[in-house]
């Protein structure tokens, strides 16, 4: 009918996207990078600081 | 699908998300991405552990963890990879677990969950020796995962709740690509439940 949208189809069916875009290997990571190493140290200071262990 | 394979399916991604959180926390401590002050020692398959207390880089491990859950569960994950990268973001170190889940799993015998962590076991001794089989890490160097899979698996890992929070993106090129790398064959299992394969990508020339 006039309302019939190949993108939408498409989206609700992953076989047909399969099917049209065939099933090709990705690499996905997260978006969001993991604590960076300068604030752990950061923290990590402020812990020793609390537990005494420096002056 | 029967009841038993759903079961089964879920108790191997079970396993498998709690010993990839354990290995996680393993590299980070071996390799020194983080201050050894950071780490604590807790026990683990019947061993000794290093695990972080910080709480970001434990929740982070965690979120990590949870969004790969359901492609371990429908047999959709090929390859996990800690990556460890320089300054410039280049790859200098790869940590490869090469996941499969035997489509007629056997759990026949009893003792399969002893055998399991037996070899999961092993896997975490490898991985607290291997300094020894690498060389230096560049000193400042920060840490990535990368999920190698299908594109039709992709909507399984962005239709999740968590998602929102923790959205999943494709890796850029830079970061997946490792010239004139070393391979350092760690440790491999077979059990009725899962297959994996674990080994260390190192570049030559890390400085």
């Amino acid at each position: 009918g006039d309302d019939f949208s190949l993108i939408d189809e498409i989206k609700k069916n992953p076989e047909l996207k399969k099917s049209l875009h065939g099933n090709t290997k990705v690499v996905m990571t997260p978006c969001r990078p993991p604590p960076n190493v300068r604030s752990v140290r950061r923290w990590l200071y402020g812990q020793d600081v609390k537990e005494e262990k420096i002056p | 699908m029967s009841h038993q394979d759903f079961s089964v399916s879920e108790v191997s991604a079970d396993i498998l998300c709690e010993f990839l959180e354990v290995a996680f926390h393993c590299i980070l401590y071996v390799r020194q991405v983080y201050p050894p002050g950071v780490f604590e020692r807790r026990k683990k398959y019947n061993i000794p552990v290093q695990v972080s207390r910080h709480p970001e880089v434990r929740s982070y491990i965690q979120e990590v963890v949870k969004s790969l859950r359901p492609l371990l569960q429908n047999n959709e994950l090929e390859k996990v990879v800690l990556v460890i990268l320089d300054g410039f973001e280049r790859p200098v170190e790869r940590f490869v677990f090469e996941i499969t889940t035997p489509q007629q799993p056997n759990i026949s015998d009893d003792s399969f969950l002893l055998r399991i962590e037996q070899a999961l076991r092993s896997f975490i001794l490898k991985l607290n020796i291997c300094e020894a089989l690498l060389s230096d890490k560049p000193k400042d160097c920060t840490w990535t995962v990368q999920v190698h899979t299908k594109e039709s698996a992709v909507d399984t890992l962005q239709s999740q709740p968590l998602i929102e929070s923790f959205p999943w993106v494709q890796a850029e090129d830079l970061q997946t690509s490792m010239a004139d790398s070393r391979l350092v064959p760690l440790k491999a299992m077979q059990t009725g439940l899962v297959q994996m394969q674990l080994y260390a990508e190192e570049i030559e020339d890390k400085t």
